[in-house]
């Protein structure tokens, strides 16, 4: 199909880039443990970038039928664009470091293999704890091929698998419904015990009680670091929001920013994390970027566009869908583990497992207050009780300065946006101090 | 495609439905001074639902092969049995166009992008100006196995004005957005909006960080929609309800709240929730949740109707074609009162007046909620003093209907986007000025 489309291009304009995607999903919705609801499609889309003139235009369709006038479109928005004063070329082609890999073990995974491990994974969750019902969720299986091609030589394809469950978990206990939620992501099928850690929180929760209004030390598991990480330090990194001084790190390259123990890095080629790729949305070659390095921050990301206008390096962090302009988002964000159990090293704190409404704070500045959803109460190194209203305030550029100890176990946790996906690989964190909000 | 309906039900289809749906989109965005994109684009999608075997099945594509597409739902349908329902509707035909003073595409993109450079400079202190301008022609069609045929042809328009401040002391930013259905008219109001989000975000620079507590409070309008739709309309939807995951099992005829307090969702209006029919191919209504405090409705999409075996309310939507259609608002706002603004300030010893809403997430099953307001002053002695950052409303849904003191009489509607499952729609939720008694304020101090 994309030969075609260059074919029709290349005839109307020296410089252009075309962004295809084509999408075959499957999703089941599941009620009360049940699968109630399939849905299975297909769908493709077209985005069009030229630059004629020292303008750009950019066009995108999903009706590949007619492709002709999306290209058309393009030119007709370059011509009445202004010159633009940073562009120069589209990504020129590179050789790639490291081959593809690719699981194909979801290709032949359909409804009813589905319908046999949700059975399974219902099962096993009952085994935790037999009143838990899974009250509401969905699984959803994609497998997605991109195509770049440019006028500078540039004409990759990659194709990848994502298979995903998100659920809400129900347990009825002392006249009062507890619930807990979360998602997983994996490449590769889900295992049949997915649900049973969640599970065993839950029935945990039964227990929440209130504490005392403090300020002491807090765990951050990495479910809710990389939420905070994922509206506010994503921001602040992001090259473009420096460009447009937005961010709050932008004149801070070079300087301490955090606690010397901090390292950061970004690494799309680390292959057993989910956001691995080995190019970025425009064709440029990806790898390993520091972003802090002992404190000190290193690195802002770029696209080659705001790369070009910072007079900075591409670092090959470009993420789109076909119907928007690249973006530039984090890829597998990494924090390596420490030595020790940190939970151990508080004799009076709150360990933080998910925080709720995080999308509600100040990504400029980091300031936060927010709801935590779930966490617990330590007293002499050992989780004693989860919590119930309890709030947690905050700054994240402050967080950064005041980290003591790093656990011993990474995992994965997710962010990023729609259909661009940041992982965060992270051990749990210990931090100095935070306000708690709870009683008086 | 009347055929493909007929023969889905013969295939053994309790239900089916089709619906096809196209769009043009217009994106400008200044950013600096400096365009940072111009772009259009169209989309178009095909899909087919059937209820069969007790289960829902759905297939869609760019193609509009609806053979095949039957075919797929149908055999997904019947690999998971089950018990779902759907509730009938009586057979009807609609052809719906949304009004405009001024059609989008009559204005070129030349104009529509000078409009936003004019107003593109900033003032002192702002360090970044973000301007977007948005416009949408969406074409709906719905046919379904009960004989009824539906079209609307929608337009969209709006803006987004997002200025970030800066002195050395603080860094603060102010989003100012305005969406509607219509035509280009409703960029009348750009320039001044441009300059509001840049006084403002100019405002907070100076704004002191608000101390947490229980403080007697007034909220404004889009907040109190906001309040509307996050605290009492998500609790409504029956597909929360029947999963136990909403405080409001079993409380239809109860009192939840002060006898002023009194909630609508209404799909009728022509605000950006706007729902002349529904994704299930209901008319869209109006319905009232909250009476005087009393508990009146759920909100219903076709199946949860059935499982209640309630009246149907027009609120089943989807993303688009590929999703489940599930219970969600479309205009929700609290009903005018009696009380006006100087009234409620006079009546606060020590608290806050708060603006706006940046944003905010309830637990619909304990009936905890958080937002945070765009703005806030202190008040003191019936007074407002000063304004204050970071500050946000915590509370229990049940706990604070019953802290709703005095309802203003100024209602005013404020357009949004709704997350649910994954799925985002438009929707638009309105209050009046309200005065919460006691209120759990979040801050940083």
């Amino acid at each position: 199909m994309i030969d075609k489309i260059e074919q029709y291009v290349k005839k109307k304009v020296d410089q252009y880039e075309l962004y295809y995607e084509d999408q075959n999903q499957l999703s089941m919705e599941l009620n009360k443990n049940e699968i109630t609801f399939v849905s299975e499609g297909e769908s493709e889309a077209l985005g069009v970038r030229v630059f004629v003139g020292g303008r750009l235009g950019f066009s995108f369709t999903n009706n590949l039928k007619r492709f002709e006038d999306c290209v058309d479109r393009a030119i007709k928005i370059a011509k009445m664009n202004d010159k633009d004063k940073h562009f120069k070329t589209f990504v020129p082609k590179q050789e790639l470091k490291k081959p593809f890999l690719t699981k194909h073990n979801l290709e032949t995974f359909y409804v009813e293999d589905y319908a046999k491990l949700h059975k399974d994974i219902i099962s096993n969750m009952k085994n935790v704890h037999a009143g838990i019902f899974l009250s509401n969720g969905s699984y959803s299986k994609s497998e997605k091929t991109k195509n770049i091609v440019n006028s500078e030589g540039v004409n990759l394809t990659a194709t990848s698998f994502a298979n995903a469950l998100s659920v809400e978990l129900s347990m009825k206990a002392n006249d009062k419904l507890f619930s807990n939620y979360n998602d997983f992501l994996s490449r590769d099928q889900l295992n049949s015990n997915v649900l049973n850690d969640l599970a065993q929180r839950l029935a945990f929760s039964v227990k929440k009680k209130e504490i005392n209004s403090m300020a002491c030390p807090i765990v951050f598991h990495p479910d809710a670091l990389a939420s905070l990480f994922n509206h506010s330090l994503t921001f602040a990194i992001n090259g473009e929001n420096v460009l447009n001084k937005k961010s709050f790190l932008a004149d801070k390259l070079n300087k301490k920013v955090a606690n010397t123990s901090l390292t950061i890095l970004d690494n799309p080629l680390e292959s057993n994390l989910f956001s691995f790729r080995r190019f970025d949305d425009e064709g440029y070659p990806t790898q390993k970027t520091n972003i802090i390095e002992n404190g000190k921050l290193k690195n802002f990301l770029y696209d080659s566009y705001n790369a070009k206008k910072a007079g900075m390096q591409n670092t090959g962090h470009a993420a789109r869908v076909a119907s928007s302009l690249p973006q530039i988002n984090p890829t597998n964000v990494i924090i390596k583990p420490g030595k020790t159990d940190v939970v151990k090293q508080v004799d009076k704190g709150v360990f933080i497992r998910q925080l709720m409404g995080v999308h509600t704070m100040n990504a400029a500045t980091g300031d936060f207050s927010l709801n935590i959803s779930e966490g617990y109460y330590i007293e002499k190194g050992k989780i004693k009780h989860p919590l119930q209203n309890t709030m947690v305030a905050g700054n994240l550029f402050e967080i950064l300065k005041n980290i003591q100890a790093y656990g011993k176990i990474q995992s994965e946790a997710y962010g990023g946006e729609g259909a661009v996906i940041t992982t965060y690989y992270m051990p749990d964190i210990l931090v100095k101090e935070l306000k708690i909000i709870g009683q008086n | 495609m009347d055929k493909f309906l007929k023969q889905a039900q013969k295939d053994g289809a309790d239900y089916a439905e089709i619906t096809k749906t196209s769009s043009n989109n217009t994106h400008i965005e200044i950013n600096s001074q400096e365009v940072k994109e111009i772009s259009q684009g169209e989309t178009l999608l095909y899909g087919v639902r059937v209820l069969s075997n007790g289960s829902f099945g759905v297939a869609y594509s760019y193609k509009d092969d609806y053979n095949v597409l039957f075919k797929l739902a149908m055999k997904n349908a019947k690999a998971v049995p089950g018990k779902e329902q759907i509730k009938s509707y009586p057979q009807y035909s609609k052809h719906i166009k949304t009004e405009f003073k001024k059609n989008v595409l009559d204005v070129s993109l030349d104009e529509k992008k000078n409009l936003l450079m004019e107003h593109a400079k900033p003032e002192e202190k702002i360090v970044n100006l973000r301007l977007i301008y948005g416009d949408s022609q969406i074409k709906r069609e719905f046919l379904n196995s009960e004989g009824t045929h539906l079209t609307w042809n929608d337009s969209n328009c709006g803006y987004f004005a997002w200025a970030y401040a800066k002195d050395h002391k603080a860094f603060e930013n102010f989003i100012k957005i305005k969406r509607l259905k219509g035509g280009y008219e409703i960029m009348k109001t750009f320039p001044e909006h441009v300059k509001f989000a840049m006084k403002k975000a100019v405002e907070l620079l100076d704004a002191k960080p608000a101390k947490g507590g229980l403080f007697d409070t007034v909220i404004d309008q889009p907040l109190g929609g906001v309040f509307a739709h996050e605290a009492v309309g998500h609790a409504c939807e029956a597909d929360l309800v029947d999963n136990h995951l909403s405080i409001l099992v079993d409380k239809i005829g109860k009192k939840i709240g002060n006898e002023n307090v009194n909630i609508v969702d209404d799909g009728t209006l022509k605000e950006w929730g706007w729902m002349p029919f529904d994704s299930d191919g209901v008319k869209g209504m109006k319905t009232q949740l909250i009476q005087n405090g009393v508990l009146k409705n759920y909100l219903h999409s076709r199946d949860t109707a059935a499982l209640f075996n309630q009246d149907l309310t027009g609120n089943g939507r989807q993303l688009n074609a590929a999703y489940k259609i599930i219970p969600r608002m479309t205009n929700t706002f609290i009903e005018a009162g009696d009380s006006n603004f100087d009234e409620m300030i006079s009546e606060i010893k020590e608290g806050y007046y708060l603006k706006d809403s940046a944003g905010g997430q309830v637990d619909c099953a304990g009936g905890e909620f958080l937002f945070n307001a765009m703005e806030g002053f202190y008040v003191k002695n019936g007074e407002i003093q000063y304004p204050v950052k970071s500050v946000s409303l915590v509370g229990n849904i049940l706990e604070i209907l019953h802290k709703i003191k005095l309802v203003g009489k100024d209602l005013k509607f404020r357009a949004g986007t709704c997350g649910k499952s994954g799925q985002w729609v438009p929707v638009s939720s309105a209050s009046p000025h309200m005065l919460i008694e006691k209120a759990k304020i979040g801050g940083v101090q």
